[in-house]
């Protein structure tokens, strides 16, 4: 029983590698077939196809004519953090490959790409590293570039990378200035203001209350919390916001300004409140 | 022709029917038609003029006129009978041949090739004949003309000699190709040339989403 059970494992694994080989026949052969329509194309729209011969056919006729365009998207990147994504090659013809990208657009850009030049023998695979590491103070917007990947006596492709770069944020709902004012309480009261925390950024916000910094107050001799952050920390999703209570318990006749420094984090600003 | 005498001459052309002498050729005819006897001479062999009068020092020109017939060669001499005086002989020989020609190979295969790249393949047309003949390349039969290069598309074979034609071609693209193209000897209806092939390139697949 035992053998009959392994013949039908191996039967399944040969099956499965032959599905896998027909899917690439089929999208090696769509290929194909689209490239020689793009050619075609190009031809009849070449005004004077006779001028071409076998010095500029390959400089003329192929220029613009991409096979197809990779996505390589980072989606929302934050500010200062490097992003890895890995792009796996696979020479799936009868003839070795000798395949370059052009990286010369990239020398202003935060992206690289490594290797950039590979060779690859039939049946061979290969991965490529493309890497976005941006600066602390890079300003937060929307990057792309096209990389031409071309192909030695082969077909040329497009790699087109991007990313947002963003950095997380609270604004406070109703609040620009972050001043959160109690006016006239009683002394031994406790007045409790509702805020929302909104994140109106595309990346998660992780913030919390920074305790260990002294909080700025005049003549402050006892250690009475007389301002209180409920809850203290909180994660706040894109597009959503938190609730977050504050309330003031003063002990004595006076006016008090404090101020409560909310770090961000992986945002170098401090949200004083 | 001059008259170097002294006094007016009348002359008279005519063939002497004895020497009249035809040989087949051995290719390309068909021997039941073409026996020497079966032909007169004056259809093969023609004098202009026939027969005048020069005065004394007169030069004039004799035109002889040879119509070649089927592929035999013809000998047969021509006597001008001077009246009151000498007979001339003039000895006439004319051959002829059909236009022969072969074209060494009618269906070219490249094969696989790169489908960027332009190869050449070398074939002969070659006269087999005796008769000069121009042979002509005509592509209006090719759909991506710019892709086919014919070199020479023309000129001129003489008997006994081979000309290379050299047929240059880029597929443009990976996929199968069919051209042909003609050639035109002398007179003969064209003889086309196939020219088939396949472009190849590297194949690559990537995994990531496609825009």
């Amino acid at each position: 029983m035992r053998k009959i059970g392994k013949d039908k494992t191996k039967k399944k694994e040969k099956e499965m590698k032959t599905v896998e080989q027909y899917k690439q026949e089929v999208e090696k052969d769509l290929d194909r077939k689209f490239y020689c329509g793009l050619i075609e194309n190009e031809i009849t729209r070449y005004i004077k196809p006779e001028k071409l011969n076998a010095n500029n056919l390959e400089t003329k006729l192929y220029e613009n004519v991409y096979l197809t365009s990779w996505i390589c998207d980072f989606g929302n990147v934050i500010v200062g953090s490097t992003q890895k994504k890995v792009l796996k090659y696979k020479n799936v013809g009868e003839f070795p490959i000798e395949m370059a990208f052009d990286i010369r657009q990239l020398k202003t850009s935060d992206f690289k790409i490594t290797p950039d030049k590979v060779k690859l023998a039939p049946g061979e695979e290969t991965s490529v590293t493309v890497t976005l590491a941006t600066k602390k103070n890079t300003p937060c917007k929307k990057i792309k570039n096209s990389i031409v990947l071309e192909v030695k006596n082969g077909a040329k492709y497009k790699l087109d990378i991007s990313s947002n770069l963003t950095v997380p944020e609270i604004i406070i709902d109703g609040n620009p200035d972050a001043i959160v004012d109690f006016q006239k309480v009683l002394c031994g009261q406790r007045k409790t203001i509702t805020l929302r925390f909104l994140n109106e950024k595309e990346v998660n916000c992780d913030w919390a209350l920074n305790i260990r910094e002294p909080v700025a107050g005049k003549n402050d001799k006892d250690n009475e919390v007389k301002f209180e952050l409920k809850p203290a920390s909180g994660r706040i999703a894109p597009g959503s916001y938190q609730i977050v209570k504050a309330s003031f318990t003063p002990s004595q006749e006076k006016d008090y300004v404090l101020k409560f420094p909310i770090k961000i984090q992986e945002n170098p600003k401090i949200i004083n409140l | 022709m001059k008259n170097v005498s002294l006094m007016p001459v009348t002359y008279e052309w005519a063939f002497l029917e004895e020497e009249i002498v035809g040989e087949e050729e051995k290719m390309n005819i068909s021997s039941n038609s073409m026996f020497p006897g079966s032909v007169p001479i004056n259809e093969v062999f023609d004098i202009l003029p026939l027969s005048g009068v020069l005065e004394p020092e007169q030069v004039e020109e004799v035109e002889f006129i040879y119509n070649a017939q089927g592929g035999i060669l013809y000998r047969a001499t021509a006597i001008c009978h001077v009246e009151g005086g000498p007979n001339y002989e003039v000895k006439l020989e004319g051959d002829s041949s059909l236009i022969s020609g072969k074209i060494s190979e009618k269906e070219l295969d490249f094969g696989e090739q790169r489908f960027c790249e332009w190869n050449s393949k070398d074939i002969y047309i070659e006269n087999t004949g005796k008769v000069t003949f121009e042979f002509k390349i005509e592509t209006d039969k090719v759909k991506r003309k710019a892709f086919l290069e014919v070199v020479p598309m023309s000129g001129k074979i003489s008997g006994g000699q081979k000309t290379k034609i050299t047929v240059k071609v880029c597929p443009t693209m990976p996929d199968a190709f069919e051209e042909m193209f003609d050639i035109q000897m002398g007179y003969y209806d064209p003889e086309t040339i196939s020219v088939r092939g396949k472009g190849v390139y590297p194949e690559l697949l990537c995994q990531f989403p496609r825009f």
